[in-house]
C-alpha cells in the first residue's frame, strides 16, 4: 500500500509525467504501474521489463560476470523519453518514468531519483 | 630495420576474402608474435607485416609510389622537390618519414595519415574474394606504435573508404557529442552486408572492448532515432566517461562513452536540428 500511496503522490506532482512504473528486476516482476492518460498500458509494460537490462551496463573485461549495475539511464525515442533510476538499498528495483518527447529530460531524471530515495525510505 | 624469418618457420593459411577477415586473424595472433603475411594471387601480391597485434606496414604491387604521392600532398611539394629529398634520405639511409619529419617537412600527424592512408589502400587492394595468404613468423622489428596501426582503426578507416560521406558525417557528431576524455565508434549496416560496418573512431577505446555486440546494437535501433544513456556504476567510470551511450543518426548508430553531459548535447543538438527545419 505504501508503494502504490508513494507512486500515486508522485505522479500527482508532475502533470508531465504520463506514466511510473516500479520494477523488481531480481523476481521478474512489475511492482507498481500508474499510467495517465491515453498512454498505451503494455507501452509502459513493456518499458519497465526493460529497466534491470537498461539498469546493468555491459561489463567489457567480463560479459557473464554481473556488477552491481548503473545507478540510472534513459531512452529517448521518437514519441517518449523513459528515465530509469535504481532505488537506493534496494537495488534490486528500479524506477521508471515515463514522459513525452519534449519534456525536460534532466527535470525528469532527477524528480525520477527523488521518487527512488522516497521508495528507499520504503524500505 | 632488417626483418629476419625465424628458423623453421611454419607457413600458416589465411583468408583473405576482406580486411575484416584479415583483421580478424590479426586479433586472434598471440599478443607477441610478429610475421609477415604475404599474398601471390596472380597480378595481386605484396605483404603485411604485423607486430603485437597492430600492422605496421602493407606494401601492394602497383602501390609503390603511393606513399610518396601522398607524402608530397601533404607537404605541399613538387615533385621535383620530393625527388631531391627521397635521394637525400636514400643516401643517409633513413626512411623517407622519419626523414622528412626529423627535417620539418611533414608533421607526425600528416606522416601518420599518410602511412595509414597508404596501408588501408594496400590492404584493399591485397584482399578480395577467394583471396588468401601465407603467414611467416619473423622476429620482432620493434616498429613504433606511434606509426603501426590497431585493426579497429584499419577497420573503420576501410570502411570510411567506401562511405566518405557518412564517416565525415560521423566523425563531425562524435567530435561536437564526446568529450575529449571519452570514445566512440560508428557503424553502418549496408543492405549487402550481414555485419555493422565501422566507419569512425574518435578517442581511445579501451583495450578490452569488443566490437561483438555491434550487430545486437544496430539491429535494436532499426527505427527512429533513439538514444540510450546508461550513468556507468562509480567503479568502472572516470573522469570524461561517465555514461555509455548508444544513438542513432540516420542510417549510423554510434556508440562509446563520455562525460555526464554528453547525452545532453545530443539531445539539444536534435532540438536545434528540428527547430531549424521548423
Amino acid at each position: 500500500m505504501a508503494l502504490e500511496a508513494t507512486m500515486r503522490d508522485a505522479l500527482d506532482a508532475r502533470p508531465d509525467v504520463e506514466a511510473l512504473a516500479c520494477m523488481d528486476g531480481s523476481a521478474g516482476l512489475l511492482l507498481g504501474m500508474y499510467v495517465r492518460g491515453d498512454v498505451p498500458h503494455e507501452l509502459v509494460e513493456l518499458a519497465a521489463l526493460s529497466a534491470p537490462d537498461l539498469c546493468r551496463s555491459p561489463e567489457l573485461d567480463d560479459a557473464a560476470s554481473a556488477g552491481p549495475g548503473s545507478p540510472d539511464a534513459f531512452v529517448a525515442s521518437d514519441a517518449w523519453v523513459h528515465a530509469f533510476a535504481r532505488v537506493p538499498n534496494r537495488p534490486e528495483l528500479v524506477v521508471m518514468g515515463l514522459a513525452a518527447r519534449g519534456a525536460n529530460v534532466a527535470l525528469l531524471r532527477s524528480w525520477l531519483g527523488e521518487v527512488a530515495d522516497r521508495f528507499g525510505a520504503l524500505a | 630495420m632488417s626483418v629476419l624469418e625465424l628458423p623453421h618457420a611454419a607457413a600458416r593459411d589465411v583468408r583473405l576474402g576482406t580486411v575484416a577477415e584479415l583483421c580478424a586473424f590479426v586479433d586472434d595472433l598471440e599478443r607477441d608474435a610478429a610475421g609477415e603475411l604475404v599474398v601471390e594471387a596472380g597480378e595481386v601480391r605484396g605483404s603485411i607485416y604485423i607486430e603485437h597485434a597492430r600492422i605496421c606496414w602493407a606494401a601492394a604491387a602497383g602501390l609503390s609510389r603511393r606513399l610518396t604521392e601522398l607524402l608530397v600532398e601533404r607537404a605541399g611539394l613538387d615533385a621535383g622537390s620530393m625527388e631531391q629529398l627521397y635521394r637525400a634520405c636514400r643516401d643517409a639511409r633513413v626512411p623517407l618519414g622519419e626523414y622528412l619529419v626529423g627535417r620539418g617537412v611533414v608533421s607526425a600527424g600528416d606522416l601518420r595519415a599518410a602511412l595509414a592512408q597508404h596501408t588501408v589502400e594496400s590492404l584493399r587492394r591485397l584482399t578480395g574474394p577467394q583471396r588468401s595468404g601465407h603467414f611467416l613468423r619473423r622476429r620482432r622489428a620493434g616498429y613504433s606504435p606511434r606509426f603501426t596501426f590497431g585493426t579497429a582503426e584499419l577497420l573503420a578507416r576501410s570502411g570510411a573508404a567506401t562511405r566518405s560521406e557518412a564517416a565525415r558525417l560521423a566523425e563531425a557528431e562524435m567530435v561536437a557529442c564526446f568529450s575529449p576524455e571519452g570514445w566512440a565508434a560508428a557503424f553502418v549496416r549496408s543492405v549487402d552486408r550481414a555485419t555493422p560496418e565501422p566507419i569512425a573512431l574518435y578517442g581511445e577505446a579501451p583495450a578490452e572492448a569488443q566490437a561483438s555486440s555491434a550487430l545486437d546494437l544496430v539491429a535494436a535501433f532499426s527505427a527512429g532515432e533513439p538514444l540510450v544513456a546508461v550513468r556507468l556504476p562509480p567503479e568502472r567510470a572516470r573522469a570524461g566517461r561517465e555514461s555509455a551511450l548508444a544513438f542513432r543518426l540516420g542510417e549510423l548508430v554510434i556508440a562509446g562513452e563520455a562525460g555526464a553531459h554528453c547525452a545532453a548535447r545530443i539531445l539539444n543538438r536534435r532540438a536545434r536540428h528540428r527547430a531549424s527545419r521548423g
